[in-house]
């Protein structure tokens, strides 16, 4: 999707993208709130901490001339799409370094694939209401994504086939988007998908 | 039955979500009909919100140069205001050249940065040209900047925080304002939007 839209709060301006992300992380840590024990909004909750910290800081690798010449640049800028991946990959090696600790049990794994499953289409959602894109490509990503997620989260308990439909589908609604296939997005779910394929496997263990 | 809250709440948010679009696209219906029917779209007032005229404004910039903004119409402008004392303007200025450097040409981007010449922080105006030389060589800056000695534009266009950037289309609207600083990426982002 392109980003059509942003919000500007005083002297910080946003772009809708990064708002729909904010807004869908916080919807999805209540959600998992109400409906897993307390300690997996916890988890969430850590692992959106690491997500946002990494991607903002991130400038430091992807432009360490702009970070050295203006250490003020850390302020103001973020990683941007690298930044994103960083982000992401933080994130994984946090709950792969931590999985004893965490102890991933039914629940766990449950709640992994909800959190992620909801993260990824609230997101969706969010971005195609706040910008402004091709009507098709926007009716798609709404229905295709909101009869998966609902479907997968009413029926589907095997985390490895709900995450591979999901990414699938995710894959085929990112064919109507404008940006198609190369778009971070579509990169970030297969992380995630291979994440939890591993940590259900190490749950197992 | 704790189950059930977590997917009726997801459930909830998917009627919510599937309401307010549908709500969005019978409200654009709407204004497309009101506007083919009274309305003439090239009625364009000139002010500071999105696809109005923006203030015209004739300024001398470092090199000597008149630069007139309604002269520029056919190209896409970036016209950025800034101050050599303002942190994030330092911070957005090498992104600025880069972006310049890279894609303004391929783009058909002009970049005119007005330096708030009267709130410089110097005793003398020549001073306060002069810091603004220093600065500009300093980053090596390649873009046009512009003098606003007496802050007419600045008044304009109601300059409270700076930079504030505003992007005008190529038929000379403005698209929208940005406060607070920008990077390559974003730059690059802002422009594709732009007609």
């Amino acid at each position: 999707m392109n980003n059509t839209e942003w919000y500007s709060i005083r002297a910080l301006t946003l772009p809708a993208t990064a708002v729909a992300l904010l807004v869908a992380f916080f919807i999805v840590w209540l959600v998992i709130r109400v409906q897993f024990p307390k300690k997996w909004a916890g988890v969430y909750g850590d692992a959106v901490f690491t997500f946002i910290v990494v991607w903002k800081f991130s400038i430091i690798v992807t432009d360490f001339k702009a970070v050295i010449a203006q250490p003020f640049a850390l302020l103001y800028f973020n990683g941007g799409t690298i930044g994103v991946f960083l982000g992401v990959m933080a994130v994984s090696l946090q709950l792969w370094w931590k999985r004893q600790k965490i102890q991933f049990d039914a629940s766990g794994i449950a709640a992994y694939s909800w959190a992620i499953i909801l993260t990824q289409s609230i997101y969706q959602w969010l971005v195609v209401l706040l910008n402004d894109n091709q009507t098709t490509s926007e009716v798609i990503t709404l229905l295709v994504l909101s009869t998966l997620t609902v479907f997968i989260l009413w029926r589907i308990t095997t985390i490895n086939r709900a995450l591979i439909l999901y990414t699938i589908g995710l894959i085929i609604v990112a064919l109507f988007q404008p940006h198609g296939l190369w778009q971070p997005t579509v990169g970030v779910s297969v992380i995630l998908l291979i994440l939890g394929i591993v940590i259900q496997r190490a749950g197992r263990i | 039955m704790k189950k059930n809250i977590g997917l009726l709440i997801v459930v909830l948010l998917v009627a919510a979500m599937i309401g307010t679009y549908v709500k969005q696209q019978i409200d654009k219906d709407r204004e497309i009909e009101t506007t083919s029917l009274g309305k003439e779209m090239d009625e364009r007032k000139i002010g500071l919100k999105n696809g109005d005229t923006p203030p015209d404004f004739t300024l001398t910039s470092l090199d000597g140069k008149d630069v007139t903004l309604s002269e520029l119409r056919g190209k896409k402008v970036v016209l950025n205001f800034w101050a050599t004392w303002c942190p994030p303007c330092k911070a957005e200025m090498p992104h600025m050249q880069n972006y310049y450097e890279q894609y303004a040409k391929k783009d058909n981007v002009e970049i005119i940065a007005v330096n708030l010449t009267k709130a410089e922080r110097d005793v003398t105006d020549d001073a306060k040209v002069d810091s603004v030389m220093t600065f500009r060589d300093s980053y090596n800056l390649t873009f046009p900047i512009l003098l606003d000695p007496k802050n007419s534009a600045g008044e304009d266009y109601q300059i409270l925080t700076i930079p504030t950037t505003y992007f005008i289309d190529s038929n000379g609207y403005i698209q929208r304002a940005i406060k607070g600083p920008m990077n390559v990426e974003m730059l690059k982002q802002y422009v594709e939007a732009l007609d």
